[in-house]
C-alpha cells in the first residue's frame, strides 16, 4: 500500500503526465508512467523502521531554492512563510540569507509541510483538464512570445 | 553582523502588494500557484474584474475542447454532449473553487480611467488598466507588455506607479520579495541575488529585473515612510 505521501506525490506525477501527454511528450510520458507505477506498489514488508536519511546535525547553511528541493513544496514561497512563522532559521549569509539545514530537517515530517503538498496536489489536479500549451496560447493570443522573450 | 542583531530586524513596513494577474497569466499552473501561495500567506493581494473572468472562462474553455478532442472523437448523440456538459462543468467548478477564495473582484467598468495614452491602443485591454488604477496596484502581471506603458529610463513599463511586469519574471522577483518580506533583510547587490535566482541561460535582463525589484521597494519604503511621519 503506498503511503500518504506516495499518494501526493502519484497525483502531482498524474497532474504532470497530463501536461505531457497533451504536448505530445510520448517518451517522458512513458518515463512518469514507470514512476507512478513504482510508487503505487505495495511497500516490501520491514522488521523495522529503515533508518532515516537524514543529514549530520550541523549549522550548514542552504538556499531557499535548495531548502524548497528537500521538501518538495513546488516553490519557495512556503519557504519563506515558515522562516516567517520561525518554523524555519536563517542566518545572514552571502550578501543577504540562507535557511539551516538542520531547521529544514526538523521541518520535514511537520504537518504544515503535508498540507502543501495537499494543496499543491489538489491545484494540480484542478488546473490539468485546462492547462494550456504554448501552441494552444500562441493560436489564440496573435503576440503570445515564441522563443524570444521580453524582460521589461 | 552578529546573529541576534539581525534575529526580528524589520527595516520596512510591509504590506501586501496589490496584483492584478491578466487572464493571459491565469492559464498556467505553476504561475497561478505561486500567486495562489502568495496570497495565502498575505504577501500579495490578487484582484481580478468581470473582463479578467470573463477572458479566463473564455480561454479556459477553449482550451478544455481542444484536450478533450484531441484524445476523443466528439460525441454522436445527445446524452454523449450532455455527458461531456458534465464533466467540463464539474472540472469548471472544481477550478473556480480552488482559485475564487484567493482573488477578489474590483469593477473594471467605463469610463475608462485616464492612461498613458487616449486612447488606450488597446480598447480590450483599457479594461484592465481600470482595474489596476481603481485599487492602486503595485502591479499587473501579463504577458502581453506590448500593450502596457512605455518603457522608462531604468528599462521598466510603469504609469501612475504600476507597474506591467512578465509573469516569468514577477514569479522571480516574488521568490526574492518573499525572503525579504519575511526576513527584513534587504539583499546587498540586488542585480546579483537576481543573476543568482535566474540561473544560466535566462532571457531577462538582470539590471531590469533588479530595477523592478527596487521600484517596488521604493514604494514601499515611500509609504513606510510617509506612515511613520
Amino acid at each position: 500500500m503506498a503511503t500518504t505521501e506516495d499518494r501526493l506525490v502519484i497525483r502531482q506525477l498524474e497532474a504532470a503526465r497530463s501536461h505531457l501527454l497533451a504536448r505530445g511528450d510520448a517518451e517522458a510520458v512513458k518515463s512518469l508512467d514507470a514512476i507512478i507505477d513504482r510508487l503505487g506498489e505495495p511497500e516490501p514488508e520491514i522488521e523495522s523502521p529503515p533508518p532515516r536519511a537524514t543529514s549530520p546535525e550541523t549549522d550548514e547553511l542552504i538556499t531557499a531554492q535548495e531548502a524548497a528541493a528537500i521538501l518538495g513544496v513546488n516553490s519557495v514561497s512556503p519557504v519563506w512563510t515558515w522562516v516567517g512563522q520561525g518554523k524555519l532559521e536563517f542566518r545572514p549569509a552571502e550578501g543577504w540569507v540562507k535557511i539551516t539545514r538542520r531547521s529544514v530537517e526538523k521541518l520535514r515530517d511537520d504537518p504544515v509541510v503535508k498540507a502543501q503538498l495537499k494543496f499543491e496536489a489538489e491545484l494540480a489536479e484542478a488546473f490539468a483538464p485546462f492547462e494550456a500549451t504554448d501552441e494552444d496560447l500562441r493560436e489564440i493570443y496573435d503576440w503570445w512570445p515564441g522563443a524570444e522573450d521580453e524582460g521589461a | 553582523m552578529p546573529d541576534d542583531a539581525f534575529e526580528g530586524r524589520t527595516p520596512l513596513r510591509f504590506r501586501p502588494l496589490l496584483v492584478v494577474p491578466d487572464a493571459n497569466v491565469l492559464t498556467g499552473f505553476a504561475w497561478t500557484e505561486h500567486l495562489l501561495v502568495e496570497a495565502q500567506r498575505g504577501r500579495v493581494k490578487l484582484y481580478w474584474s468581470p473582463k479578467i473572468l470573463e477572458e479566463t472562462g473564455r480561454v479556459r474553455l477553449w482550451i478544455w475542447i481542444k484536450r478533450t478532442f484531441r484524445r476523443s472523437q466528439p460525441p454522436t448523440g445527445s446524452s454523449g454532449w450532455k455527458a461531456l456538459w458534465t464533466r467540463y462543468s464539474q472540472e469548471a467548478h472544481i477550478w473556480f473553487s480552488r482559485v475564487s477564495p484567493h482573488i477578489h473582484v474590483i469593477d473594471d467598468g467605463e469610463p475608462h480611467e485616464p492612461a498613458w495614452i487616449e486612447p488606450h491602443p488597446d480598447p480590450n485591454d483599457a479594461w484592465l488598466w481600470n482595474a489596476a488604477r481603481r485599487i492602486n496596484a503595485d502591479v499587473v502581471v501579463t504577458v502581453n507588455l506590448r500593450d502596457g506603458p512605455p518603457i522608462d529610463a531604468a528599462g521598466v513599463r510603469t504609469h501612475d506607479g504600476i507597474t506591467y511586469i512578465h509573469p516569468a519574471v514577477f514569479m522571480l522577483l516574488l521568490t526574492i520579495l518573499g525572503g525579504i518580506f519575511e526576513t527584513g533583510r534587504i539583499p546587498d547587490d540586488t542585480v546579483e541575488l537576481v543573476q543568482r535566482f535566474m540561473g544560466p541561460g535566462s532571457n531577462f535582463n538582470p539590471s531590469i529585473v533588479a530595477a523592478q525589484l527596487r521600484a517596488i521597494l521604493a514604494k514601499i519604503a515611500e509609504e513606510s515612510a510617509a506612515d511613520q511621519s
